[in-house]
């Protein structure tokens, strides 16, 4: 049997934790293209006039700002669709929830409403909508600071919760993909409900990734998965899981360059029409091609392909 | 020319190859792949998870190609797990 793992390609064999211990030995033959968190950085629109589908995509001419929030409106679309739109998702008398042909049944809904409140709380926000001094979110701000590069992308408070109906969504696709478990199991293994984003400079991208870790790690927060995409065709980046100490939740952390994360904006309605259960085979073959002529232009930082892939199998 | 199909058992937290979570098949058409999960009333529907695997972005279960063979008896075991 072939696990489908083995088809994608990974970064070359190297224990996490080295990638942690070593020092900074980047060469300097460099563009150091700075993160935004970095008070800089290229504008957007570098990368080519491609088509996806069967729309032309225009040369992007958004600000990366402009591009940043064109990106987190389309996350958080479920909640702007007006209640009459059909396309809108919607609770069905039983008590269910529904959106894009996708559903839950009245207990399955329950049990995200319940999880969400808890990602809410582990998440800092009070009923007010400030922040004290407990949380994620603080204090995510809290390792922010103490780095020597790198930021977290704007808006991060604003947008540290997934929105409730992309939670469900996310959530009905798990429980279409494993049928044979239940919705409180599934949902427990919701990592992105609270995420963050941090952007470091390319020339410091691999310490840096280095340096976030250690600090989280010094503030007790456990790394359950870790994946370096840089290899990959139609991604690139590093996402990460990581447990909260005191509530328990997990959350997500990527880091990027503002390269990986400008074509992380760039493809992301591709990305959207790719995952749709409506798009037809021949239309996801296209912008799947898309994706990769986008990723293909993303200089890689020096020292990212030696990051490896890291799972926590004790929980 | 017949249709090809590939198999895969979805490995979820916990689960086996002996023992999976979940299947999914993928089609090869003329057209490009259908990929498609079994649903508990044991109807094929849309998934994006082999996908998302092989975007490589998210964290999804372990998917571990099986035979057709395979496929069939998982789902008649699934078939009389779900009937209870």
């Amino acid at each position: 049997m072939t696990g489908i793992r083995t088809c994608r390609p990974l970064a070359p064999e190297r224990s996490f934790l080295m990638a942690i211990d070593r020092h900074d030995s980047n060469g300097s033959a460099v563009d150091d293209a700075p993160a935004a968190g970095d008070r800089g950085g290229r504008q957007a629109g570098s990368f080519p006039r491609e088509m996806t589908g069967d729309r032309p995509v225009p040369d992007e001419r958004r600000s990366r700002g402009d591009l940043y929030s064109a990106l987190r409106d389309t996350d958080a679309a479920a909640d702007h669709h007006p209640p009459s739109s059909p396309d809108a998702p919607r609770t069905t008398k039983d008590g269910g929830w529904e959106w894009k042909g996708l559903r839950l049944g009245p207990d399955a809904n329950r049990v995200a409403d319940e999880e969400l409140s808890a990602r809410r709380t582990a998440e800092g926000r009070s009923g007010d909508g400030n922040y004290r001094d407990r949380g994620i979110t603080p204090a995510m701000r809290c390792i922010e600071a103490k780095l020597e590069h790198g930021t977290l992308v704007p808006d991060t408070e604003k947008f540290a919760l997934k929105s409730p109906d992309r939670f469900k969504e996310k959530l009905a696709k798990m429980l279409a993909v494993e049928p044979d478990r239940s919705p409180l199991d599934l949902s427990k293994e919701i990592h992105d409900g609270i995420r963050y984003t941090f952007l470091i400079g390319a020339r410091h991208y691999s310490t840096g990734v280095d340096a976030a870790c250690r600090q989280l790690g010094e503030d007790n927060y456990k790394l359950m998965d870790f994946k370096p995409s840089w290899a990959g065709e139609e991604y690139k980046g590093i996402n990460s899981q990581w447990k909260d100490p005191v509530s328990g939740q997990l959350f997500e952390i990527q880091f990027h360059t503002s390269d990986s994360w400008e074509a992380k904006q760039k493809t992301h309605d591709a990305y959207e029409r790719i995952a749709s259960p409506e798009t037809p085979p021949a239309e996801r073959t296209r912008l799947r091609e898309y994706q990769r002529s986008i990723s293909s232009c993303i200089p890689v930082p020096p020292g990212a392909l030696e990051f490896s892939p890291y799972k926590n199998k004790e929980g | 020319m017949p249709e090809e199909i590939a198999y895969y058992a979805v490995i979820g937290t916990g689960r086996t190859v002996t023992n999976p979570s979940g299947l999914i098949r993928r089609r090869y058409t003329a057209e490009g792949t259908s990929d498609e999960s079994l649903s508990r009333d044991l109807s094929w529907k849309v998934t994006d998870a082999i996908y998302q695997e092989e975007r490589g972005e998210n964290f999804g279960p372990e998917l571990v190609e099986i035979s057709a063979g395979e496929a069939e008896a998982l789902i008649e075991r699934f078939r009389r797990k779900w009937a209870e």
